[in-house]
């Protein structure tokens, strides 16, 4: 199945996705900003940055088939997509790193106790 | 002038205020009067420069577990070490809400606050007092009991009245030594027993 311009059209389910994830990166990045200094802005700002290509990659290749080439389309998709979906694999790893961090430094004071 | 043992016997949160020029001592002071599991949240000092202080004064560390804001916003420290925790920098409230949270399950007898209005310096007086109401229900929901510190200045007095209201009881100034001798005092007087 070709997937482009033509799949897409006339549906507002996916003018809906395109507009949520924006708004989605937008909401991201503003609450990183709130988070300076934090443990967790680096993953929040990867977060936006993430939610931002996958939703590039819808973007791309619903509106630009008409200006690129098929290749050139197919590229595009595909890399935003691997990067967008690999910034949120970072993201889910730092926020991982950081509890099992705290959880091992509470074991440890139970044990001590105990 | 307070005894702050007996002060944290009949309140559960305290809010201790103090000049500038007073604070390295009554910081020593508090630490050697609390016996007991303590965990030493630091904003101000460094860890090592507080394990200097004490170890000066010849404060017992053995049963203090540090929470350091400080040294991982200055240079480049491990998550944490043996008896510390290191969070990223004093402004980083929701990370530092997260780890007390985990460290209060432990049950610890104290916890001391060093210093809720150096806060300040990183985040907006309604964020700091918004924290610090949250980590004092916190604290009330535990055994523990907790002392924050604040310094007496016209830039902090927003913050201290904020805080002062959330906790159970305000005190300043100078710290009456506890009837409970500190290390220093029990080797003077093993070397008199001993002589004698």
């Amino acid at each position: 199945m070709v997937v482009g311009l033509m799949t897409f059209q006339r549906s507002l389910l996916l003018v809906v996705a395109i507009l949520l994830g924006l708004v989605a990166t937008v909401v991201t990045f503003m609450n990183s900003r709130k988070l300076k200094g934090d443990i967790f802005e680096k993953p929040f700002v990867y977060l936006s940055l993430g939610i931002f290509l996958a939703t590039f990659s819808l973007i791309a290749v619903t509106f630009f088939q008409g200006v690129l080439s098929e290749i050139q389309v197919s590229l595009i998709h595909d890399i935003s997509f691997i990067l967008g979906l690999g910034l949120m694999l970072v993201v889910s790893m730092q926020i991982t790193k950081f509890l099992t961090g705290l959880g091992n430094f509470e074991k440890n004071l139970s044990n001590k106790k105990g | 002038m307070a005894n702050i043992k007996s002060e944290l016997k009949l309140n559960h949160t305290i809010l201790f205020t103090m000049p500038s020029g007073e604070y390295n001592k009554n910081i020593v002071d508090v630490a050697r009067a609390l016996s007991g599991n303590v965990c030493y949240i630091t904003t101000n000092k460094t860890l090592d420069s507080l394990r200097e202080n004490f170890t000066k004064k010849k404060v017992n560390m053995k049963d203090i577990i540090f929470i350091d804001t400080i040294s991982k916003a200055m240079m480049k420290v491990p998550d944490q070490s043996e008896g510390v925790y290191y969070v990223s920098s004093p402004g980083a409230l929701t990370e530092l809400s997260l780890v007390v949270k985990k460290f209060l399950k432990h049950e610890f007898d104290y916890l001391v606050f060093d210093a809720v209005t150096n806060l300040l310096t990183y985040q907006s007086v309604n964020m700091c007092s918004k924290f610090v109401a949250d980590l004092v229900d916190k604290v009330k929901k535990s055994k523990t009991r907790s002392v924050f510190y604040a310094i007496e200045s016209a830039e902090n007095e927003a913050m201290i009245s904020k805080v002062g209201t959330v906790v159970d009881k305000v005190i300043g100034g100078k710290i009456v030594k506890s009837p409970v001798t500190s290390l220093e005092k029990v080797e003077k007087l093993k070397t008199k027993k001993e002589l004698q």
